[in-house]
């Protein structure tokens, strides 16, 4: 069943999502001053998670349920108590990352965020990423743009990869199953793009090319939290957000090329194609 | 010997003209445009904003103290005082802006860095991250500070509990790319996150107040690395060549860590690097 849904209907989810993340800053930040939180290492070495996690997650829930009774929540805390990550109906559904970059969170790096998108009839619509310590909010809804702070924020005009500053997340490596894959595609991007960043946060990531600090980002293997409010801020920016083969994006398994322009993102996938035929590593 | 009087009249003297270059980077950085490619135009605000804050520090510096040196590349130096030696004499090694394409795409990793050697020995040492409101600041035998707070390094002993970073950016430079390669696949198999910022002095900075566990790099100018170093030994950090010889400002390649066992393992991960023939291709 597909339900349309209005604009003033639409409006007013943007607006209380904004501002339930706006009043989950607060905790974020008290969380984040404290450094070196207590926190406890999930499934991989790789994978941290602290209380704060849960706190603003429940907040969120909490606040986005009462105000929206019809609509579901897919975040990433719940998911992990119940092992389990739903399926993605036609319904209202807020997907949520209560803190993205949680290592750079415990470390006191200003790459973390609360990511909130809204994806009504499987497509995302409104997107919110905040980043309390370095004081900016990024907001979008579909049709209306995308803003930091309020103001409005582009993408860059970079078509080619040799202008391009890419970001990747190289920390991928640390896990087995998709080192070799990750290492000869930043191989690829890295050797073209006149500059790498390695960040520590998809959210935010999206976020910077949403602002033109950055013109690619190339990402897998993650899940829907990380990307979807990312996603809709920085296609709001006039970015392209699409799968790595070309594709439509799909926020439940978002594989992704993320980049200014439709022309850099050809390059990228393409580049991306060649990296995958490498099989002699010793990358002559 | 230098002693603690010398050294504390020199500071007093250079935190001012510290400040005042924090102020001129800060412009140039709020004027930047994103949508010029990095190697057009505007490249030329990077060159006078680098010539404007280089001459203020040594214009100061030589108003105050005319007799002392300078390290620098001698075929861009405008008086006798710019040498590519480092002798006895107190010599001031500087690096106006730290992280150019920041600086250009307006990525909060840019800074003012000044160091002093006297006697061959780094006795000062401030960097300014003028964008995220971070004065770092060092005195031999005296102590680490950010804003005036104490830092300290953390006290991570292994790789895979360590926030480690890498240029990855270096990957564009065709001479050193396999040699890069290689390292980041040993390194980032064992790392909790391998992060990339594209500065250097931000690098040390991060180490220095805990925020990060180590970083290498090679094939810098000693003004990246002569005030980020010694505030990682004022922090309590260990610094090497990556070799486990004593750092030399003059060759400024390096190691550096929280502590000496996370030293050793980056050591030897690199090392384990460059004795592979090929990366890849196989179980780890």
């Amino acid at each position: 069943m597909s339900k349309t849904v209005s604009e003033a209907q639409l409006k007013s989810y943007y607006e209380v999502a904004v501002d339930l993340v706006k009043k989950c800053g607060p905790l974020m930040l008290e969380g984040y001053q404290k450094g070196q939180t207590d926190f406890k290492v999930k499934a991989d070495f790789y994978d941290l998670v602290t209380v704060y996690d849960k706190q603003i997650e429940d907040k969120l829930t909490k606040g986005l349920l009462s105000a929206f009774p019809e609509s579901l929540i897919i975040g990433e805390e719940e998911s992990a108590a119940t092992k389990r990550l739903p399926e993605l109906t036609d319904a209202p559904t807020w997907i949520i990352d209560p803190i993205d970059g949680t290592t750079n969170f415990i470390r006191r790096i200003p790459h973390c965020c609360i990511s909130v998108g809204l994806a009504i009839n499987k497509e995302l619509v409104v997107g919110v990423v905040y980043n309390p310590p370095a004081d900016e909010l990024f907001t979008a809804w579909k049709g209306h743009g995308a803003f930091l702070n309020g103001q409005p924020i582009n993408v860059s005009k970079v078509s080619k990869i040799n202008q391009a500053v890419i970001a990747y997340e190289i920390s991928l490596i640390h896990a087995p199953s998709v080192r070799d894959k990750n290492i000869k595609r930043i191989y690829k991007l890295a050797s073209n793009a006149t500059g790498t960043r390695c960040f520590g946060s998809a959210a935010l990531t999206l976020c910077y090319v949403a602002t033109g600090q950055v013109d690619v980002y190339h990402i897998e293997d993650l899940k829907p939290w990380d990307l979807a409010g990312g996603a809709v801020i920085l296609r709001e920016a006039g970015g392209v957000v699409c799968h790595t083969n070309g594709g439509e994006f799909d926020i439940m398994k978002p594989n992704c090329v993320c980049t200014s322009t439709k022309e850099l993102s050809k390059e990228v996938i393409s580049l991306i194609d060649e990296a995958n035929q490498i099989m002699e590593y010793t990358f002559k | 010997m230098t002693t603690e009087t010398v050294i504390d009249e020199l500071y007093n003297f250079i935190y001012p003209v510290a400040v005042r270059a924090g102020e001129l980077l800060l412009e140039g950085y709020e004027k930047a445009s994103k949508n010029v490619s990095i190697k057009g135009a505007f490249y030329d605000v990077v060159t006078d904003y680098d010539n404007k804050i280089e001459e203020h520090i040594m214009g100061r510096i030589l108003s105050r103290y005319p007799e002392h040196k300078f390290i620098g590349e001698e075929d861009t130096a405008k008086n006798n005082n710019v040498s590519k030696e480092l002798t006895d004499a107190p010599t001031w090694i500087i690096d106006p802006i730290d992280g150019t394409s920041n600086f250009i795409k307006q990525i909060p990793h840019v800074c003012v860095s000044i160091g002093l050697a006297i006697n061959k020995q780094i006795v000062l040492g401030l960097i300014n991250n003028p964008v995220q409101k971070k004065m770092y600041t060092a005195k031999l035998n005296q102590g680490a500070f950010c804003n005036g707070e104490r830092i300290h390094v953390s006290d991570c002993k292994r790789m895979n509990d360590a926030n480690v970073a890498y240029e990855v950016s270096l990957l564009h430079v065709e001479k050193v790319r396999n040699k890069h390669i290689k390292r980041i696949y040993y390194v980032g198999a064992q790392a909790r996150r391998l992060l990339s910022y594209s500065s250097v002095v931000e690098d040390l900075s991060l180490v220095a107040a805990g925020n990060l566990d180590a970083f290498y790099i090679e094939d810098m100018y000693p003004w990246d690395c002569a005030a980020g170093s010694l505030l990682i030994s004022e922090a309590g950090g260990v610094i090497t060549h990556p070799s486990g010889e004593p750092f030399d400002v003059m060759k400024a390649d390096l190691i550096c860590a929280s502590t000496e066992n996370l030293r050793k393992e980056l050591e030897d991960l690199l090392r384990q690097a460059d004795l592979a023939k090929a990366v890849g291709g196989e179980e780890s």
